[in-house]
């Protein structure tokens, strides 16, 4: 496996959202190249013809309506008061676009 | 323990509230930095209400069922309404649940007293509770070990007896390996048996909910309360829970327990291998028979399991995103929403939780998907397969639980590739989606201290049964030679 670069890990940690300082940065990497290079460990097992797994139970779907659904007022109340930033009964955010 | 408990309460000898009572001030005096540390939350008034109106139905000459007031603990990542959840994380430090989780909606139904949430390594991310925003939690065997992880809390709080029972959640080993390092029981059912709706999740295909308890019976007692269909879990089983303490007849003769070559390599602590041998024997002299297999892939899932696991950890921690909930944020001095996300996240993050993230994300960003996820998945189905294969010639397949005894604080944490090594023998189980237990088996003289041993039992998809009454024959000539404590009451 090639080497994980500070520059990797700025890129892959804006991916997931995550402000990291240089500092943490190279922690990161220090951390992650060892896992990385067990992970590629799985590169020598042989999988050709083999159907991969994304659950086990095989299940299918569960479908529903998607029609709005009334939620009690002492549930609503909770669920805002969970929100960092509101005004009234709406979810405040900085600007999307 | 339950039943002993609940005949007291039956007869009068002692009512629920004073078991509750007793409880809650030995989860108290339990609860600081250099002690046992197992809980998050306690909250008294809650569990003294739960507790007073058992007393009462008792008071009116209804028998209201063995769990009614019985107290346990419950991982601080499963939702109860009007309870702080945390997860173990700083970013839902004072998040307060609008609504319980499935498992949650069931204990109450029987009546069970529940004393409040117990420690995490953060998002259920660890083997040890050291990655919790709260503090360790601390083996009650020796207070400078852990407890094991990520259900570490739940389990100390058994252990040390300051709850009788605990829920727990398993995506790799998370109720096992705790059990095992604390020297109890614990089962992580078939995937799919129990709901987890309301259970903030780690790796959806692979997490399950499960019970840490004294003995198989008390196990089995909690799992018929929580298991069953839930039309509100996508993932549930459509098959029903029922009464496992029914098939506990404490006779295992003419049962097939498979040994696999593969667990007993490398890395086995001598006196673990010597109590997992020991162990074999005594099932052997319940007239099981001893069967030698081979699950071949074995070396591989370690990998398969972190590559998927944190492949879905990084999608499932998106949603915490500093909108919907999580700590109050300097949201002015952010230029953008995308800064306003990462702003939240790195500060509300812990450093494994980050590490795991980074990893996550890196197998499943383009370039890399096909050789991690994409490969991991399809070295999952031949895993699977193998204990398909190995299942068909046996009834259980029995192995160590951990590779070791409970390592010492601090041990492992600087160097994360040891750690995750702690899981490799429960890791194979989930991406099976397997019901699996640990019991004790024994214990090794560590600094002069005994620590326990736990071996696994893995049974066929839902034979809970199977092993449940598998572990509580065993229990039944197995005589621990580790301190066991509860509450004399």
């Amino acid at each position: 496996m090639s080497e994980i670069t500070r520059e990797d890990i700025k890129k892959v940690a804006d991916l997931a959202q995550i402000a990291v300082t240089d500092v943490e940065s190279d922690a990161l990497r220090k951390d992650i190249e060892p896992v990385l290079g067990y992970f590629d460990t799985l590169s020598a097992i042989k999988t050709d013809g083999i159907e991969g797994e994304g659950h086990i139970t095989r299940m299918t779907n569960v479908m529903r309506r998607d029609r709005v659904q009334e939620m009690s007022d002492d549930e609503r109340i909770m669920m805002m008061d969970a929100v960092p930033v509101s005004d009234g009964d709406r979810i405040v955010v900085k600007g999307v676009l | 323990m339950i039943k002993e408990l609940h005949e007291k309460i039956k007869s009068g000898d002692l009512t629920s509230e004073q078991i509750a009572q007793a409880y809650l001030k030995k989860a108290h005096a339990q609860q600081s930095p250099d002690d046992v540390n197992a809980f998050i939350t306690i909250d008294d008034e809650l569990a003294i209400a739960q507790a007073k109106i058992v007393d009462r139905a008792y008071a009116d000459g209804e028998d209201v069922g063995v769990l009614a007031g019985i107290p346990g603990a419950i991982k601080d990542n499963i939702l109860m309404r009007g309870v702080q959840t945390t997860a173990g994380s700083k970013i839902l430090e004072g998040y307060i649940a609008p609504y319980s989780a499935t498992v949650i909606d069931k204990l109450r139904d029987d009546h069970a007293v529940i004393l409040g949430k117990a420690n995490l390594d953060e998002f259920a991310c660890g083997s040890s509770t050291e990655h919790s925003a709260y503090g360790v939690s601390r083996n009650p065997h020796d207070l400078s070990r852990v407890p094991g992880g990520s259900s570490g809390g739940s389990a100390a709080a058994v252990a040390s007896g300051s709850a009788v029972w605990a829920l727990g959640s398993d995506t790799g080993g998370s109720i096992r390996q705790p059990a095992s390092f604390c020297g109890i029981t614990g089962i992580k059912p078939t995937y799919g048996r129990v709901s987890r709706y309301g259970v903030i999740a780690y790796g959806s295909s692979l997490d399950q909910v499960g019970v840490l308890a004294h003995n198989a019976q008390d196990a089995a007692i909690v799992l018929s309360s929580i298991a069953g269909h839930d039309a509100r879990d996508a993932t549930s089983a459509q098959s029903d829970g029922q009464d496992y303490t029914r098939f506990l007849v404490g006779d295992i003769a003419g049962a097939k327990i498979g040994m696999p070559s593969e667990f007993l390599g490398e890395g086995l602590d001598d006196e673990v291998r010597a109590a997992y041998v020991s162990a074999l024997e005594k099932y052997k002299e319940l007239g099981a028979e001893i069967v030698e297999i081979s699950l071949p892939h074995t070396d591989a899932a370690l990998a398969t399991y972190y590559v998927i696991a944190l492949s879905e950890l990084s999608s499932n921690l998106a949603r915490f995103d500093g909108v919907r909930y999580g700590s109050v944020p300097e949201i002015d001095k952010c230029d953008s929403i995308q800064d306003y996300y990462k702003h939240v996240r790195g500060a509300g993050f812990g450093d494994e939780i980050k590490r795991r993230l980074i990893l996550g994300t890196y197998t499943l960003s383009a370039g890399y998907s096909d050789a991690f996820y994409k490969k991991a998945q399809k070295v999952r189905t031949l895993i699977r397969k193998d204990y398909e294969d190995a299942l068909e010639k046996v009834d259980y397949i029995f192995t160590p639980t951990v590779p070791e005894t409970a390592f010492k604080v601090g041990e492992n944490t600087g160097d994360p590739l040891k750690m995750y090594l702690t899981d490799i023998y429960t890791v194979p189980v989930n991406l099976a989606g397997l019901p699996a237990l640990s019991h004790p088996i024994g214990s090794a003289s560590k600094d002069g201290k005994k620590m326990p041993i736990g071996g696994q039992l893995i049974g066929k998809w839902f034979d809970e049964e199977g092993i449940l009454n598998a572990a509580h024959t065993f229990e039944s000539v197995f005589v621990p030679d580790f301190e066991r404590v509860g509450i004399s009451l």
